[in-house]
């Protein structure tokens, strides 16, 4: 049998089209966490022609993680079947602020802001979908011209005490957090996207669940069929402590790392979650995850190295990167063999501490973050295949090899040249 | 007649008061309407202006959405206030079509970012909290739309402050910090 991320990775350019219901269903699935329903989705899909699928965001952040690419590449799957995918960029919805999740009230985004963020996270998940195959709409356009009347015939149909239980309201008003007049509307707004989209299948986070269901309320008041929404979990961060992945816990991968991080971050999960991120990067089915749970299960070590070498692959479109990273990674840490070109140079004079060298160099934040890296025993001195824990008070002069902090930075400390003036 | 009034900090009392009056085209107007010319020159009498002008901004376009009446509809009806409101003593009489598009959800929307949940709740009379399964978002967008509607009056004619029936008076302390530096009178309707 062929190795997961070879038979995973060459999925990758298959066509789909023409593809069977209960076949694609089975890709699909392993990405979601709840599916609106799966009847209405095989519904959807038998009836063979070309779905309007409709994935919004918000432009509120430029930077974007891996766990943001979950829906995309759910959307792709769609694509790669023929369908048609309407990609919101929510310019309105954006100055309302989307309530979802949050324990305060979004600061809404200058329109300035918006083009700039979308800039920035257009040239992101074009790493992950081909930007062509995307349809690209900005909601002012039909949510600007609306009519007074046209807009309470909508929101006539949306029960406010049914809009006032939403359970994060209710958590932030318990706690006397204020919520905007204009997040109770979101999900009427969202629900506006698709009737004027006409929209058969959404795609978001499972955590818009509440927005979701708004939406298919108004769809179908609006006298249309409503759409069904398939919605991803929320990826675990890489620290392995149950919060979702987020840049303010720091337990994330960013789109934009190198390679190398890439593959270190995924390596650097807990064995519990390859099972999940496998489910979510990759074109997995249905049928096949038992044996790939049996798999991670047997040799989770291999599992992870499979999973971070598609991960690169699947950016690159080329196995031989993902290959190339996974030979590179086992050098540096399964042979403890590190060139040159791993490592950073720093030319400090012998009696400097191996803190404040480091500090200097750039490549910490604080001399704080560097004294608890130090005081987790992460900064080790690495010769000949041997690892020594390195003192708060070593100094450079101490330095046997190459100083290693965490998992992935390495740094060598090269000698000082003698400046001719003070010979 | 006047239960209260918010005054603006560093107002001019000798200048021109220029008074809104807000007001629904629900159904055919009612006398008790003239109670509020009386109550601004009670206004007028407590400051040493040299004039004042008591405006009607008669919305006639609310009630058309609402009930769902068709233009002839309302025009039966806003034509009752036309005849009425200068007989009663207002100066200047705006409907509201006449100065308002109808593609206002920006404006709303922009509104709706600063007012609260809780704030909004408040300012529902009890008889419509008594019936809130009854109550739609619509009432939000009422509320928005009726804001927008009056700071675009403030700014348009001008207004130094506005008349409000004191059962309003939630709206109006409400929707204060939302619009242009004005007065509020309340009358005592009671």
């Amino acid at each position: 049998m062929k190795r997961f991320d070879q038979q995973l990775f060459a999925r990758i350019a298959e066509s789909w089209n023409g593809i069977g219901v209960d076949e694609f269903v089975g890709f699909l699935t392993p990405k979601c966490q709840e599916i609106l329903t799966i009847e209405k989705l095989r519904q959807k899909i038998a009836e063979q022609r070309t779905l309007k699928l409709k994935f919004g965001i918000d432009p509120t952040a430029s930077e974007i993680h891996i766990g943001h690419v979950v829906p995309i590449l759910l959307l792709r799957q769609f694509a790669r079947a023929g369908h048609h995918i309407d990609f919101i960029i929510g310019d309105f919805t954006a100055r309302v602020g989307d309530p979802t999740a949050r324990d305060t009230g979004r600061v809404p985004l200058s329109p300035d802001k918006i083009v700039q963020n979308m800039e920035t996270y257009t040239a992101q998940i074009g790493k992950y979908i081909a930007l062509q195959m995307l349809h690209v709409h900005h909601n002012t356009q039909w949510l600007n011209p609306m009519t007074l009347q046209e807009i309470f015939a909508i929101f006539q149909q949306i029960n406010l005490s049914e809009a006032m239980q939403r359970e994060d309201f209710r958590v932030r008003m318990r706690n006397e957090q204020a919520v905007s007049l204009a997040e109770v509307c979101y999900g009427v707004l969202m629900g506006i996207d698709s009737v004027h989209l006409g929209t058969d299948i959404e795609i978001g986070g499972i955590d818009q669940l509440l927005n979701f269901q708004q939406c298919r309320k108004i769809m179908r008041q609006s006298g249309m069929d409503e759409e069904a929404i398939l919605m991803t979990s929320i990826l675990e961060g890489t620290s392995g402590d149950g919060r979702k992945m987020s840049k303010s816990y720091g337990n994330y991968i960013a789109v934009n790392a190198t390679p190398e991080n890439k593959f270190g971050g995924i390596m650097s999960i807990p064995d519990r979650l390859i099972g999940q991120y496998f489910r979510c990067f990759t074109d997995v089915h249905e049928r096949e995850l038992t044996k790939l749970d049996e798999f991670i299960a047997q040799n989770p070590l291999e599992a992870k190295k499979q999973l971070a070498t598609l991960m690169i692959a699947i950016e690159t479109k080329d196995i031989a990167d993902g290959l190339c990273e996974r030979e590179s990674f086992e050098r540096r840490f399964s042979q403890k063999k590190i060139t040159n070109d791993d490592c950073v140079n720093l030319h400090e004079d012998g009696s400097t501490t191996v803190l404040e060298a480091l500090f200097k160099s750039g490549h910490f934040k604080s001399k704080s973050e560097l004294r608890r890296l130090f005081g987790q025993q992460a900064v080790r001195d690495i010769h000949q295949g041997e690892e020594a824990i390195l003192s708060l008070e070593a100094t450079v002069d101490q330095i046997r090899g190459i100083v290693r902090v965490g998992k992935r930075r390495f740094f060598r400390f090269v000698a000082k040249e003698v400046s001719h003036d003070r010979v | 007649m006047i239960a209260y009034s918010i005054r603006e900090p560093g107002f001019d009392s000798s200048k021109a008061l220029r008074i809104g009056f807000s007001v629904w085209t629900r159904s055919s107007p009612k006398n008790y309407l003239s109670i509020y010319p009386e109550a601004a020159k009670e206004v007028f009498k407590s400051t040493t202006s040299a004039s004042l002008s008591l405006c009607a901004l008669v919305d006639d376009v609310w009630p058309r959405v609402e009930l769902a009446r068709t233009r002839d509809e309302q025009e039966a009806i806003s034509s009752c206030y036309a005849t009425l409101l200068p007989e009663l003593g207002f100066n200047e009489i705006h409907f509201v079509s006449e100065f308002m598009t109808e593609t206002v959800f920006d404006a709303c929307l922009s509104i709706a970012t600063k007012v609260t949940l809780s704030e909004f709740w408040k300012l529902l009379p009890q008889s419509k909290k008594d019936t809130l399964d009854d109550l739609t978002l619509a009432e939000v967008i009422g509320f928005l739309w009726h804001v927008h509607v009056l700071e675009n009056a403030i700014s348009r004619y001008k207004l130094t402050g506005i008349l409000a029936g004191i059962r309003s008076e939630f709206f109006y302390l409400a929707s204060r910090k939302l619009l242009p530096a004005h007065e509020v009178y309340f009358v005592n309707t009671a």
